[in-house]
């Protein structure tokens, strides 16, 4: 079971970058988009917000028919290896109740032949366990916390995997945008839930604004709306984001609370001894926390 | 009652002289009408094969499945045995051909050809496949020292030697799961699961398709708002499926089976089982009825040139009963009415009562003309002997089919309207348009007939009216002297018939009925021995409040439940599955897994814990077993196939267990609400629902078809006698069958109110007449005599004729079908042989006055009135 950093939910589709100032092949767009991935993941600690909920719709507006689910956590990662490719991240349940203190570890590399890394912590256990779970095409795509994300959701760095072309241009919502179709490729085909995805991307900011997927008999599946913008170190990123399921009408929201990025981490934190040394990691993250 | 009987035989009698004039206007008018019908036939049919298309909208069972579909995906999948012919699926061969058709099934689900393009056909029903579940991507989950493996038994590490498929296969043995759904014990059988999107696709969905049009710059139709507002008091939409059409089925079967009938796959025996593959051998069995149902036409064309040996008497009656059918179903589609595979019982019926209403009337125009009567006399007579019969008829099988209309299963109801309709037009037909029809051709050629008896010299008569007329010319001076005789056999046989039909099994076992050899039964029979079963059960758990299913006592209950389930019913239940043997193997692998910690654990926040596992599971995957706040779970039970009387019995019987099971915890979860549902149990409600409703229409078409005899016999003593010749050949079926042991199915029980229509219009024909002679002649032997001679050859005709065309479907592959050719055949026999000798018997032995003293009354007040019945 490997958990996808958290931050990078927050982050993708989502970075600042040089202007766009000459015209760009769709693949082009979304390869600049994608690539500022890694380098907004870096030395960041984020405490964050994740709540799902059943919704109808009313008068345009939103309106959940229940109390919203809510999960609360705090992670921090970094990013390793010679091009910054590789991932470290750790990530601790800080709420619901019967579930705090669980943590996850987890190393992801660029190289595709190198599994990824994870360390699980039962907090009502108190013992830590390595996972391993496969790696390349024995991957599905899997929920976050039971929410209506997913890793495929959250994905980056897969380019490869799709063709993209521009299906239209002009203003959205008052920005100028493309939109882009990305069409999973037969290896992509396989591991997807989805048949294309359609992806407003910001002409100034090279952010995402929306992306909706479709399914396999190409009616709308989700739609992910990013809001609150905030250009940090460089980097432009959303801290709210909401993925709607339309097939099942629910909602996941995921709210970043609080967000340092550029902090500086000491090696040893990205280890077991955080999952299970609740004083040295409390310690640890106190002093973190400054940087908010 | 009695002017009016007397004014409908006046009107009758006139008839043909009536409407000859208009000859041609009836003839444009009819062929106009049935143009407008075939027209309509063509345009507007519509026939909903769905099973859903059986149960009313606010059908409680339909509603729960409904229920169960939205929250927990689609339980109508395919489960695909295939058997190793080297004996061990988990050979090298074996190995490497399942990697293959894995392979093949994973890359047809989302439409990706072997050159490596993508087409995603909406022609192509395969793209339905949601998942392809096998021993090469199953999952194993163990425990070595620190580390949890949750990894693909096969897949992409695939086993290269001898020695690593053997470690493969001791995996496979610890992981409890995996055994019986994707291997057998003996390992010579494996199992692929192909969970489907069948019955879980929104109406809506098609809308939504291809909105490549809209513009994609404009605003959404929502606004995505930083903060959202709870209102707890609004409901979330219910969604709605399409139904799965059965051509659906047999689409995705044919497609299914190309693959696995390709010559890399012959290593593998494979055994369909699942809806689909039910639907496509029900599909397959409709194609064949069709071909009997054909003929069974020829059998009747055939017969009916035998017996009067003129193509008249064969195209008429075929005219007059294809336009019923033609009329009754344009009538319908014209209505906008969406028919069922039941029309062609309709069909049935119409063909059956039809020939019936010819045949007497060709019968008895036959029998004057050779008297010497002119073709218009001849006519006359005719229509006036059997008009008022055919009318009888007509109102109590219409009757009877009206009373299916009480039925709150729609298709029933339809079918009972839609056959009472087609009856009544074959009515119409046979009183307004045989006449004429005959007035231009007609059967019996006087020329030629008086060429024959010159050449016979008066001394024989023609072959076939001889063996018939001279043994119907004894059956009076035979009944006679055993008039008691006769009754009592009869009635000690009726007695025994009755004790049978109280030991008849309402049960219907689909694989079962089939033959011994075909192929669902050789399957269910391979999957009920070897593998989980080929039936699946479910219950629905809605504990009404959030997280309740992550609580330990929720989780145990459950668990023990399906503990008791599996001990107490055995024949039933192969394996159980739920959330809660989620939780015990995630315990023991948590636990380095020992087997003592393969249970719920005590304490809330590690089964919490452990849940969170399953929580960042695939979301589709947890969806199927536990919805998003943990309040409604289902526990899945494969079974062994069944009939319904089985089956009924131990879904209320588990329904009761499933109650008994949570009576702890209903005082935390007062909202808490069980249900035992899935696709068998709709499938099982419906067939024992059919059986029952129609059991009672049985019995109130029985109730309404005597009231009517009474009322059209004016006689309470007549009515009741003439329904004895009635129920015997019913309970003939029903007792042989009891006596026999032969399960009474829900296809033989449709077809019983047939078997009474025919069976009652003999009767009404035989007492009509009799009733004619005994109030003109004043005695029994005479009037007895003058019936059988008269009504006889017409009520043996169409015996022959509908015996030897009921007979046609005993070729039927389908049990279902073939026994009630082979009984509908025998009780339409039986009907005769009770008309011909214990009606008689009767008649001889109680010498009934049937309304005489009155009528003789009436007429001697009266001496020129119009009181006469014949």
């Amino acid at each position: 079971m490997q958990l996808t950093p958290i931050l990078l939910l927050v982050m993708v589709f989502s970075f600042s970058l040089v202007q766009a100032n000459e015209t760009l092949s769709a693949r082009s767009i979304m390869d600049k988009v994608d690539a500022q991935q890694r380098e907004a993941a870096d030395a960041t600690l984020s405490k964050s917000r994740l709540s799902s909920c059943s919704f109808v719709i009313k008068n345009r507006k939103v309106v959940c028919t229940e109390a919203p689910r809510v999960k609360l956590m705090e992670s921090v990662s970094r990013q390793l290896g010679p091009d910054k490719k590789d991932n470290q991240t750790i990530s601790i349940i800080l709420e619901p109740a019967s579930e705090r203190g669980i943590g996850m570890l987890t190393y992801s590399y660029d190289d595709a032949q190198k599994d990824t890394e994870s360390w699980l912590y039962l907090s009502a256990l108190g013992k830590v366990k390595r996972m391993a779970s496969g790696s390349g095409e024995d991957q599905e795509p899997v929920s976050l916390f039971g929410s209506e994300f997913t890793t495929e959701d959250m994905e980056s760095g897969k380019t490869d995997e799709y063709d993209y072309k521009i299906l239209q241009e002009g203003p959205y919502s008052g920005n100028q945008v493309w939109v882009i179709e990305a069409t999973p490729k037969p290896i992509r085909l396989k591991k997807t839930n989805y048949s294309r995805l359609l992806i407003w991307v910001d002409q100034t900011r090279l952010l995402a604004l929306k992306v909706q997927a479709y399914d396999k008999r190409g009616a709308l599946h989700k739609r992910t709306v990013f809001k609150q913008f905030e250009k940090i170190e460089e980097t432009w990123i959303s801290r709210d984001l909401t993925v709607y399921n339309l097939k099942i009408k629910r909602l996941s929201k995921m709210k970043t609370e609080k967000l340092a990025m550029n902090i500086d981490v000491e090696n040893s934190f990205l280890t077991q001894r955080s999952l299970t040394d609740f004083a040295y990691r409390e310690k640890t993250l106190a002093a973190l926390r400054k940087f908010f | 009652m009695q002017s009016v009987l007397s004014k409908f035989n006046h009107f009758f009698e006139a008839a043909p002289q009536r409407f000859l004039p208009w000859r041609w206007s009836i003839i444009t008018l009819f062929f106009a009408i049935s143009a407008f019908m075939i027209y309509g036939m063509m345009t507007h049919f519509t026939m909903d094969m769905s099973l859903e298309s059986w149960f009313q909208e606010d059908d409680p069972t339909k509603l729960s499945l409904d229920k169960f579909r939205s929250e927990f995906g689609s339980d109508d999948g395919i489960y695909l045995v295939y058997e190793a012919s080297d004996g061990d699926v988990f050979s090298e061969k074996s190995l490497s051909v399942l990697r293959q058709l894995h392979t093949e099934l994973d890359n047809a689900r989302v439409g990706l050809q072997l050159d490596g393009k993508t087409d995603l056909a909406i022609e192509s029903m395969l793209p339905r496949i949601e998942r392809v579940d096998s021993l090469y991507n199953a999952r194993y989950q163990i425990a070595e020292g620190d580390t949890l493996i949750s990894n693909k038994l096969i897949a992409v590490d695939f086993p290269k030697t001898s020695s690593e498929r053997e470690q493969r296969r001791e995996l496979a043995l610890t992981q409890e799961n995996l055994e019986l759904s994707y291997y057998s014990k003996n390992f010579h059988f494996g199992g692929i699961i192909l969970k489907t999107d069948f019955g879980v696709v929104p109406v809506s969905n098609d809308q939504a398709i291809d909105n490549n049009s809209i513009d994609l710059l404009s605003e959404d139709e929502f606004e995505a708002d930083a903060v959202f507002s709870v209102d707890t008091n609004l409901q979330t939409e219910k969604i709605e499926f399409q139904d799965m059409q059965m051509d659906e089925y047999l689409n995705f079967m044919t497609e299914l089976r190309d693959i696995t009938g390709k010559p890399a796959y012959q290593h593998f025996n494979f055994y369909f089982t699942g809806n689909a593959a039910m639907m496509e051998f029900a599909l397959n069995n409709m194609k064949q009825s069709a071909w009997l149902l054909g003929l069974m036409v020829l059998a009747v064309v055939a017969l009916l040139w035998i017996l009067f040996k003129s193509w008249s008497a064969v195209i008429w009656p075929i005219l007059v009963i294809a336009c019923s059918a033609f009329w009754a179903i344009g009538f319908m589609s014209w209505l906008g009415i969406t028919l069922s595979t039941m029309v062609s019982l309709s069909f049935m019926l119409i063909l059956a009562v039809g020939t019936a209403d010819c045949v007497h009337v060709m019968s008895a125009y036959i029998l004057y003309r050779k008297e010497g009567l002119d073709h218009r006399k001849a006519m006359i007579n005719a229509y006036r002997k059997t008009g008022l019969p055919i009318f009888l008829t007509t109102i109590t099988t219409m009757a009877g089919m009206s009373a299916l209309m009480i039925s709150d299963l729609p298709q029933i109801a339809i079918f009972g309207f839609n056959s009472a309709l087609g009856v009544g037009v074959a009515f119409i037909f046979t009183i307004f348009l045989l006449p004429v029809l005959l007035d231009i051709w007609h059967p019996y050629n006087s020329k030629k007939e008086n060429k024959k008896k010159y050449k016979q010299n008066g001394q024989k008569q023609n072959s076939h009216k001889g063996w018939l007329q001279s043994l119907l010319d004894t059956i009076p001076h035979f009944v006679k002297p055993r008039s008691k005789l006769i009754v009592l056999t009869y009635l000690s046989i009726f007695a025994a018939f009755v004790y049978g039909a109280t030991n008849v099994r309402v049960d219907t076992n689909l694989a079962e009925l089939t033959k011994e050899d075909s192929e669902i039964r050789v399957t269910y029979n391979v999957v009920d021995e070897q593998m989980m079963g080929g039936q699946n059960l479910e219950f629905m758990l809605d504990l009404g409040e959030t997280d309740a299913l992550k609580q330990p006592l929720v989780l145990q209950t459950i668990a023990n439940l399906q503990d008791y389930i599996e001990v107490t019913y055995p024949d039933f239940v192969v394996k159980t599955f739920s959330l809660a043997d989620f939780v015990k193997d995630t315990n023991q692998v948590m636990h380095e897994g020992q087997e003592s910690y393969k249970r719920i654990p005590q304490d809330p926040r590690l089964s919490a814990q452990l849940l969170y596992l399953f929580d960042n599971a695939n979301p589709r995957d947890r969806r199927n077993i536990v919805n998003d706040d943990y309040s409604k779970s289902h526990i899945s039970i494969q079974l062994r196939n069944k009939g319904s009387y089985e089956y009924t019995q131990f879904f209320e019987s588990v329904q009761q267990d499933l109650e008994q099971h949570f009576i702890p915890l209903k005082a935390q979860y007062p909202d808490m609400a069980l249900n035992v549902t899935g696709g068998l149990s709709l499938m099982m409600e419906l067939i024992d629902h059919i059986s029952w409703a129609q059991i009672k229409s049985f019995g109130f078409a029985l109730t309404i078809i005597t009231i009517l005899m009474v009322i059209s016999l004016s006689s309470l003593q007549a009515g009741l006698i003439s329904m004895v010749p009635n129920l015997l050949p019913a309970f003939f079926t029903f007792g042989v069958m009891g006596l026999l042991g032969i399960p009474l199915d829900t296809d033989t029980l449709i077809i019983a109110p047939l078997i009474i229509g025919i069976a009652v219009d003999d009767t009404i024909h035989f007492i009509a007449h009799y009733r004619d002679a005994w109030f003109e002649l004043g005695d029994v032997d005479e009037a007895l005599k003058s019936t059988i001679k008269e009504v006889g050859q017409a009520v043996t005709f169409t015996t022959l004729v509908l015996a030897i065309g009921f007979s046609m479907l005993a070729f039927s592959d389908y049990l279902g079908l073939a026994k009630t050719g082979i009984f509908g055949s025998l009780a339409i026999v039986v009907a005769l042989s009770s008309d011909l000798l214990l009606l008689p018997a009767i008649i001889h032995w109680f010498k009934p006055d049937l309304g005489r003293r009155r009528y003789l009354a009436k007429k001697a007040e009266k001496p020129t009135g119009d009181v006469s019945c014949n």
